[in-house]
């Protein structure tokens, strides 16, 4: 296939599926920018492998953002969490509580080792089985079941509320740095 | 429980925001066009790679003869023989089949080299309509410049980078290696012959290698080496009367890396030669010109001077000492800020960390409580061009034993959102709410320095309705201090600023929870924190200090 009818076979499909491809890569990748380099990195790679005979484009633009997300793809994050001074993607106040707690899960669920994310983004918004995770993963059912239940259990330990008032929106200004050490 | 976590979980993710880019698939191609065009070198170097000094090779069967020759024989007649060869055009051509095979190609490449000027011709699964040329020219090392014409599509694209410095081969560690130069956007330097013999010198060491004489290559008698690197299997092919490389072809297992092999050619720079590196610019084709990237270097030394800052209100001591730390700040903006915080609290939460801050430069030392490494980070940050930065991390990770490096561009709106007004400060103060929290992820290129806290300090005493106290006559770590001191109720804790009284820069600040109240994260005890800071003239010695060693025994650290 060549180069302007691979690219449109392409663009078809995002135009067709974008919406939740990316709503798939911004889940494995912890955020929307992070999705869309996610997406672009697997892109790329099919563009790589172009030559070889990639019949079901979807399925393996699919895998590859598995793969790379499950691989730790963009550990980068690392020093996000680490450096204080380096923003986080800014998310805009909103004035329910429930915004505030998906918008927690979902910071926690980012926060996940990449496997753990992975294994919970293919079983829970995917909706694959086990077995079929462990397919796109490369990995064991065994080893999927296990991520996923670890990234679970740790989801729900975080997601416990503080034993602070409710109506403090934010952190206190040293655990700020606090949270961005750990 | 568990089902109603695994309810939201799914709620979270349809609802998770989305940003997408537009183009996304052509820049993804245009990506993959530009690093196979970088990609060129590392091809080349692969011709070194298997070349390793410490190996002997026996030599017997010659007539007449009978010696003992070493690789580093062979490294120094081909050294020769490349740099007699530099005024020669260099030709590559790469026709898709490996050395011990023929695995299939899609792509078939053409290269041309000489002086400062290239030319890659690309054809793709042997369709002469889909066709790319493109042409380079280096200026001086500090610029080059890039043509590229698709007969396909008949458009052609000028771009280029531009380098802060004259770009240099590496001459240590494996440089050329496949991950190595293919991460780069581009290397401003031409793949000619005087640069494969510099790789050579660069990446002997770099892997195992074995060697066998007398070969026939395409009814040349030729040494032929097989190198190891990683997965990787590299093989060269020197014409024994020459040593020049004629041949070489490299196979692994990675699907990333198809097995490819090259041949080379020394042409004389004759009149027709040289044309070769001259691609026509067909006429009709649309051409579209972008202006170059900016390649991402340290900022050293920092010529920008200090950033505006906004203006101070009010009346009263507060204020007029907010307005002395405004004096102060505009200097200590162009220092390194050196700061060592602790944070107590349980085993999974207490942390030391070291920072050295400086415009568009940041690293960090972590430990944890016990004092135990586990990272060393660098961030720098650089503005490529009007609001859109790119940012190169180094994360040395003393926990698994590698170092990452990563590389990301953005909108300097993203990662930049530069620092809330006074009256933003206030207003988040005054709803008990922390002004840091903003600051925090407003670093800003040009700020560095500045110090996020000191400038919340600044704004917060200048705030109409906030109640602090200001204590003079203090000491801080043996330096005559004021104190300020800010209550905060509703947070159940205490955070208080310590100022040089004579400079009015910041010396450091604590923060703790008021007694009986027991602050929590993740299920962990948060004990207080407090953190130390000097400010360090931007000398040599003291630039240093950003810099992040890399223990050459980590994985990635080559």
């Amino acid at each position: 296939m060549d180069s302007e009818r691979f690219i449109a076979a392409l663009e078809e499909l995002l135009a067709a599926k974008g919406e939740h491809l990316r709503r798939t890569a911004t889940l494995l990748a912890g955020g929307p920018d992070d999705g869309e380099d996610l997406l672009q990195a697997a892109l790329e790679r099919m563009f790589r492998r172009r030559g070889a005979a990639i019949t079901e484009p979807e399925g393996y633009l699919r895998r590859t953002m598995y793969n790379l997300a499950a691989d730790g793809w963009r550990r980068k994050q690392s020093w996000r969490d680490k450096i204080p001074l380096v923003s986080q993607p800014a998310t805009a106040p909103d004035p329910t509580g429930a915004v505030d707690d998906r918008d927690h899960l979902m910071r926690l669920l980012s926060g996940l080792p990449p496997r753990q994310r992975t294994a919970i983004v293919l079983r829970y918004w995917e909706d694959l089985s086990e077995e079929d995770a462990a397919r796109a993963m490369g990995c064991s059912a065994g080893t999927v079941k296990a991520a996923a239940s670890r990234g679970l259990a740790r989801l729900r330990e975080l997601s416990q509320p503080p034993p602070r008032p409710s109506l403090v929106p934010d952190a206190p200004a040293r655990d700020t740095q606090a949270r961005n050490l750990s | 429980m568990s089902i109603d976590l695994e309810r939201e979980l799914r709620e979270v993710m349809e609802r998770a925001p989305i940003s997408p880019r537009p183009n996304v698939v052509k820049e993804s191609y245009r990506r993959f066009r530009r690093r196979r065009l970088v990609t060129r070198a590392a091809l080349a170097a692969g011709a070194a790679v298997a070349v390793s000094a410490a190996t002997v090779i026996a030599v017997t069967g010659l007539p007449g003869q009978q010696h003992v020759e070493t690789t580093a024989y062979v490294l120094s007649q081909m050294n020769s023989a490349l740099a007699a060869a530099s005024g020669d055009v260099m030709y590559i051509s790469q026709d898709g089949t490996d050395p011990t095979g023929s695995t299939p190609n899609p792509e078939s490449i053409q290269y041309w080299a000489y002086g400062s000027q290239s030319r890659m011709l690309t054809t793709y699964d042997g369709a002469k309509s889909d066709v790319w040329d493109t042409l380079t020219h280096v200026k001086q090392g500090l610029e080059d410049s890039v043509v590229s014409v698709n007969y396909h599509q008949r458009t052609v694209v000028k771009d280029g980078t531009i380098f802060p410095h004259v770009p240099t081969q590496s001459t240590g560690g494996c440089y050329g290696i496949p991950g190595g130069l293919q991460d780069s956007p581009g290397n401003g330097l031409i793949e000619n012959a005087s640069l494969l013999a510099g790789l050579m010198h660069a990446l002997v060491h770099c892997g195992s290698m074995s060697a066998a004489w007398h070969q026939r290559f395409d009814g040349t008698q030729a040494v032929e080496l097989t190198g190891h690197y990683g997965n990787t299997t590299w093989h060269v092919w020197i014409d024994e009367a020459t040593f020049l490389p004629i041949a070489d072809g490299f196979s692994s297992p990675d699907a990333d890396q198809p097995s490819s092999s090259e041949r080379y050619a020394w042409l004389a720079p004759t009149a027709a030669h040289l044309a070769l590196l001259t691609g026509p610019i067909p006429a009709g084709f649309t051409v579209t010109t972008h202006p170059p990237t900016v390649q991402v270097s340290v900022p050293h030394p920092k010529p920008a001077g200090p950033p505006a800052l906004p203006t101070v209100w009010g009346t009263g001591p507060a204020a007029a000492l907010a307005r002395r730390m405004g004096a102060t700040l505009s200097l200590t903006g162009q220092e390194i800020l050196a700061e060592r915080q602790v944070v107590a609290g349980s085993p999974s939460v207490a942390r030391v960390a070291l920072s050295w801050i400086y415009p568009g430069d940041v690293r960090t030392q972590t430990s944890d409580g016990a004092g135990k490494p586990e990272s060393d980070t660098s961030l720098i940050t650089t503005l490529i061009g009007h609001n859109r930065i790119k940012q190169v991390s180094t994360v040395v990770d003393y926990v698994h034993k590698q170092v990452l490096r990563t590389s990301a561009g953005g909108t300097a709106g993203v990662w930049n959102p530069g620092l809330p007004t006074p009256p933003e400060v206030c207003a988040k103060a005054a709803a008990g709410q922390d002004p840091v929290g903003d600051y925090s992820g407003g670093f800003s290129p040009q700020y560095g320095a500045g110090d996020s806290a000191a400038v919340m300090i600044r704004d917060l005493l200048a705030c109409p309705h906030i109640s602090v106290t200001i204590a003079g006559g203090q000491k801080f770590s043996g330096t005559s201090a004021i104190r300020v001191t800010w209550p905060r109720p509703a947070l159940h804790s205490t955070d208080t600023f310590w100022l040089d009284a004579s400079t009015y820069a910041l010396l450091g600040m604590t923060s703790a929870t008021d007694p009986g109240y027991v602050q929590h994260q993740g299920g962990a005890d948060v004990g207080p924190s407090s953190l130390q800071a000097r400010w360090l003239p931007p000398t040599k010695a003291n630039l240093a200090l950003l810099n992040v060693p890399v223990p050459p025994s980590f994985a990635g650290a080559s």
